[in-house]
């Protein structure tokens, strides 16, 4: 008998929120290594696989949410502690390996690989403290069943139709936008994230299955970044043993802005001109966040904001890459930290 | 390798003459390259004069600064051309060519000119100056147009 | 895909059941209709095969970027083999002196100075991408107006083709938002476009705002004043109502042809004309990426097609084309022949012309090569009395329709008035001339230049007025053999005038771009002077004109051989296995950017080619 763990609605709100989370968690650290790349670089291989993994992540933190407004919960996401503190561990998990932010290197690749790593055959859903993220989804999933048995999907499902995100507004990147209303469609976002990333189960084949929407098919996550490691593409009839065996690229890892780890605001003194270029930073993108809470509880409108303010985040962090620390070696890079700055100036009257 | 203090003090006229924060300029990543543009076109020791002429008149005079620099430096024969034209240089990308007998008394035989480089053009100031961006790059994303201006 | 692409001279000599000449819009609208028919096509371009991978594009995008004059066709470069019009070449027209300068060899007496791109993809690479439809009165200009001619077919002929370029351009717009002068209900029906409108520019809104109610009045007219959106082929959020009848799903925007993740939207890169870096503006790049998927269909670039061979019967025989290895390089020229059943001419109007003149082709009609029509552009600008927020996302987003249609037209040009989004870089090459301008003539520099450049650039506002150019016999195209290319093709001549009907419709435009400034407490700054190239007097009034890029009218169609050079399908009268098809086939160009109805006319002859090849 299968342990179930999420037995009560409560416990399904708190997982859908982690799995929010989780998926928010990876975006920094890609967003760093993708922006550290140059425009005119020999990583160009690279950076577009890591630009169609973070396109992915972001599809992925919006499955999750519309999976929680579908429950008649809303993600809360422009709070101070949704903000990961870098150097960190994934959340929520069983804590074996830790995520910085930093430029692309051989050691951010060997961490990737181990945010996207594929869960074993057959295992279930962990829901306290996962090994792989699939297993939280697969806890999920079996929540959802779980509890549509026990209460009827009608209390299962019972949020307001107009807050799902739509292929209206939502676009870019592989993988499609799918609308919660029931157990079948909320399998089926489930089934998206966990074939095109995470929980994609080992040994099975190294595809994501985009071609159902009339995409092309790509590797799964974890076998995108494998293509870095290796410095080639997998090509049809590859199997995870056989490895990649399609067109080699070239990846030189020193052709990055050497963005400092794990960088903070405090770094600088107050007042100082890179504290305060990380901090508009912040500022920024914290008010990302909280367009997307906005759009996220109904406020569709918010979207076209949200989705300029991504635009200008990425030209503010690779400003902030040009930049020296002055230790010599390193530049600056954004730090996403949440900024009490924007909080105070615009949230005060809505909390 | 270029001298640290030189780039140093680029930045600071630099930053000073075209209303931006010198971690702007910075942040554009062409300050180097800039300061080799100036450089292959004109005398180097016309150069180094101006930025430490600059380097005293800020030290001596800071309250006074920016009256000096428009009837020092703007307003000089010598100097006044080659600011006006570092100003371009990083509000457009692009190093627009000295008039001719300026450029035979200070210049190097072969200037370069027109735009340095795609992102020279791309990093220009004159975009951020107007809260755009500059034409066919750093897309502000769909229908960001739409919002008043300041609230942006 | 690829494997049917040939830059080598591999088809010399070959028979095609159809050979399409010109990879622009409408030869790929046809090649593309008539994939799945089972005949093999062949589409020669006499342009390099660019664009269609990434590498191809990017360069396309850095050359634009290092270029100081970032006109339509800086992104592409020149090829003296297959040589392309550039605005940087017009220059004011000398009595009894042509001018030489640029490809066109100009008579006058006025400039022409549209461009098209001789390039895979044609000239939709720097297209803007205006989509609208003519209206039912532009069909009848004689009948309603004693003006011009009328159009063999009407509106509701067309109505069907419309529809159907509009999905396949993929155009953005809302029908309850347009409104046009004499449309009337039906004019769209209960029919709906494949996406929602692109989103309004700030200026739109306030224009809307401050023109609400306005009337414009004067002697003889009165016009009330209303600001519309514009439908255009830029990728906007999806109509979920929409099926896709190629699919049977919704529709989903099409983005770039090297990765279909970019461009599902505009992206706001303000930069449609020269060159859409995300390629979220339609090209025809998409339809022969879309032609190029059937094993019948091929492209073989770098041909640059001279004449036809005609049989006994009239019938075309062959195309005589010479083939080069790189532009510039006389030692890698080849001829080549090629025959086919069926040929469609498709290299847009002045190169069908000239190409039909260099075959001495039949023309009982005597409007070969004649009618050549353009939008004369007329700009305005003015600074407003608040910021605007110019210089973000497309071109122009709305427009002022109310004068294309009404009385006046009997006496002068309806016109179309396009709201500017990009301030004053049309007409003065702002943003770059005000720095220029601010630091060398204005001495500012430091935070009083920063200040001062945001204050004026965000209050620049312009108009553009594209006006309504008739019919005339004696603006066309000849070729002589003392203007030939470098691969001694005939260079086009062009013979180039308006007539007091377009002047009258410059002064009404102006009349009414006065009223809305004034409206507005806007500082006007338009001047016209004597010496721009574009320069033409109207009784004590001077206007400046520009070209829109809108090459119309060099092989009208007709009821007969008599009145035309085509048929309504676009079959060529005089040579029946012969199409000339692209927006010379037009006979009036009435207020409407022409392509849509050029692309309605390419989907209409297909429907006739596909019958007949079956
Ligand atoms: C700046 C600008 C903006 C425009 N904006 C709009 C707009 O907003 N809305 C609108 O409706 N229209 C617009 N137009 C007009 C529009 O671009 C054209 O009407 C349309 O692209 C014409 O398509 P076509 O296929 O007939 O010709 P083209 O696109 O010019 O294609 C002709 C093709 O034939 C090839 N060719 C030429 N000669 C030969 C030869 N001898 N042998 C072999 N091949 C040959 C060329 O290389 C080219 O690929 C604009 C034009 C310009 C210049
Ligand atoms: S505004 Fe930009 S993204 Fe949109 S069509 Fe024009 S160039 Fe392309």
């Amino acid at each position: 008998m299968k342990k179930q763990h999420i037995t009560s609605l409560e416990s399904l709100y708190q997982h859908l929120q982690w799995a929010v989370e989780v998926e928010h968690f990876t975006i920094p650290p890609y967003l760093c290594a993708l922006f550290s790349i140059p425009e005119q670089s020999s990583n160009k291989d690279s950076a577009k696989i890591i630009k169609s993994v973070v396109m992915e992540e972001m599809l992925h933190m919006t499955l999750a949410a519309n999976l929680m407004n579908a429950v008649g919960c809303t993600p809360i996401i422009s709070q101070p502690g949704f903000l990961p503190d870098y150097p960190q561990n994934l959340p929520h998990s069983d804590d074996h390996f830790i995520v910085s932010l930093g430029p692309f290197s051989e050691a951010a690749v060997e961490t990737f690989l181990k945010i996207e790593k594929p869960e074993k055959k057959g295992s279930s859903g962990n829901a306290e403290h996962y090994r792989t993220i699939g297993e939280l989804y697969n806890a999920i999933e079996e929540g959802l069943e779980y509890l549509c048995k026990l209460l009827g999907p009608d209390q299962v499902f019972r949020g307001d139709v107009s807050r799902q995100v739509t292929s209206q507004d939502y676009y870019g990147g592989g993988g499609k936008i799918v609308v919660v209303e029931c157990l079948d469609s909320a399998r089926k976002a489930i089934m998206e994230v966990k074939e095109q990333g995470e929980g994609f189960v080992e040994g099975d084949s190294i595809w994501d299955d985009d071609a159902q929407w009339g995409q092309p098919d790509e590797p799964a996550h974890y076998y995108r970044f494998m293509e870095i490691a290796k410095g080639q593409h997998y090509q049809e009839g590859d199997t995870p043993e056989s490895g990649p065996s399609g067109k080699k690229f070239h990846v030189d890892w020193d052709d990055v802005y050497k963005m400092k780890i794990n960088p903070k605001v405090s770094d600088y003194p107050v007042g100082s001109e890179i504290r305060t270029l990380m901090e508009s930073f912040n500022f920024k993108y914290t008010k990302l966040l909280d367009f997307l809470q906005k759009a996220f509880s109904g406020n569709q409108d918010k979207w076209i904001a949200a989705v300029g303010i991504m635009y200008e985040l990425k030209y503010d962090a690779v400003a902030l890459m040009q930049i020296p620390t002055g230790d010599g070696d390193t530049v600056v890079g954004p730090s996403f930290e949440f900024s009490y700055a924007y909080f105070r100036s615009n949230r005060t009257d809505e909390l | 390798m270029t001298d640290p203090v030189k780039l140093d003090l680029f930045l600071e006229l630099s930053a000073f003459i075209t209303g931006f924060e010198r971690v702007e300029l910075l942040g554009t990543g062409l300050a180097l390259p800039y300061l080799e543009v100036v450089e292959k076109n004109i005398a180097p020791s016309l150069f180094v004069e101006t930025l430490h002429k600059f380097d005293d008149a800020r030290n001596d005079h800071p309250e006074n600064i920016g009256q000096i620099m428009q009837r020092q430096f703007l307003a000089h024969p010598t100097y006044g051309p080659l600011l006006r034209t570092i100003i371009k240089l990083w509000y457009l990308g692009q190093w627009d060519a000295l008039p001719e007998s300026w450029q035979e008394r200070f210049g190097n035989s072969t200037p370069v000119s027109g735009i340095i480089s795609s992102s020279s053009y791309l990093e220009g100031l004159v975009w951020k100056a107007i809260d755009a961006h500059p034409m066919g790059g750093k897309q502000p994303g769909f229908g960001t147009w739409s919002s008043a201006p300041e609230e942006k | 895909m690829k494997d049917r692409i040939y830059s080598d001279h591999v088809v010399n000599g070959q028979h095609y059941d159809v050979l399409i000449i010109g990879g622009g819009m409408s030869g790929a609208l046809i090649a593309n209709e008539l994939r799945n028919k089972g005949k093999k096509i062949l589409v020669l371009e006499a342009g390099l095969v660019e664009g269609l991978s990434e590498t191809s594009y990017q360069a396309y995008l850095s050359r634009f970027y290092t270029q100081e004059a970032k006109v339509p066709n800086s992104p592409y470069p020149n090829n003296c083999f297959a040589p392309q019009p550039n605005v940087m070449d017009i220059e004011k027209i000398l009595p009894n002196k042509p001018d030489t300068k640029g490809y066109f060899v100009q008579k006058g007496p006025l400039p022409f100075s549209s461009t098209n791109t001789r390039s895979l993809g044609g000239t939709t690479l720097h297209w803007l991408g205006v989509c609208l439809r003519m209206l039912p009165n532009d069909f009848k200009m004689e009948s309603c107006y004693q003006r011009g001619v009328d159009w063999p077919i009407d509106y509701w002929d067309l109505k069907p083709f419309y529809e159907q370029a509009e999905l396949e351009i993929g155009v953005s717009a809302d029908t309850a938002d347009l409104k046009y002068p004499g449309a009337g209900p039906d004019f769209f029906g209960d029919y709906d476009f494949p996406m929602h409108k692109i989103p309004p520019n700030y200026l739109d809104t306030y224009l809307a705002k401050q023109l609400e109610g306005m009337r414009y009045i004067d002697d003889e007219e009165e016009i009330d004043v209303d600001v519309v959106s514009i439908p255009q082929g830029r990728n906007s959020n999806p109509n979920v109502n929409y099926i896709d009848p190629r699919t049977g799903k919704p529709y989903v925007p099409r983005g770039s042809v090297s990765d279909p993740y970019t461009g599902q939207r505009c992206e706001g890169n303000s930069n449609c004309i020269p060159i859409c870096p995300v390629q979220a503006k339609y090209n025809a790049l998409k339809t022969l990426q879309s032609a190029l998927q059937s094993k019948n269909v091929e492209v073989q670039a770098q041909c640059v097609v001279s004449k036809f061979e005609f049989d006994e019967n009239a019938n075309v025989l062959a195309v005589r084309y010479k083939h080069y290895v790189k532009a510039g390089d006389r030692s890698g020229i080849t001829e080549g022949r090629i025959t086919a059943d069926t040929y469609v001419l498709a290299a847009s109007a002045i190169e069908n012309a000239k190409i039909m003149l260099a075959s001495k082709a039949q023309d009982s009609s005597g409007s070969l090569a004649c009618n050549l029509m353009d939008h004369p552009y007329l700009l305005t600008w003015s600074l407003l009395p608040d910021h605007i927020g110019p210089f973000r996302g497309p071109f122009t987003s709305s427009g002022i329709p109310s004068f294309r249609d009404g009385r006046f037209r009997n006496k002068k040009s309806a016109f179309r008035t396009d709201i500017g989004n990009w301030g004053w870089n049309f007409p003065t090459g702002a943003p770059y001339s005000d720095v220029a301008n601010m630091v060398d003539q204005r001495n500012l520099f430091g935070k009083d230049l920063r200040n001062k450049l945001h204050d004026t650039v965000q209050r620049q506002m312009r108009f553009g007025f594209l006006i309504e150019q008739l019919p005339s016999k004696t603006n066309c195209i000849t070729i002589d053999p003392s203007y030939l290319d470098d691969l001694g093709n005939f260079r086009p001549i062009i013979q180039y005038d308006l007539g007091n009907y377009e002047k009258a419709g410059f002064a009404l435009a102006k009349e009414f771009s006065d009223q809305v400034y004034q409206r507005l407490g806007a500082e006007q700054y338009t001047t016209y002077s004597p010496s721009d190239p574009g320069f033409v007097k109207y009784g004590q009034e001077g206007f400046t004109f520009h070209g829109s890029g809108h090459i119309v009218g060099t092989h009208k169609m007709g009821n007969t051989k008599f009145d035309g050079v085509v048929t309504p399908s676009q079959q060529c009268f005089e040579h029946p296995n012969l199409y000339l098809v692209g927006c010379g086939s037009m006979p009036t160009i009435g207020t409407s950017n022409p392509t849509l109805t050029m692309a309605a006319l390419a989907l209409k002859t297909s429907t006739e080619l596909s019958n007949k090849l079956r």
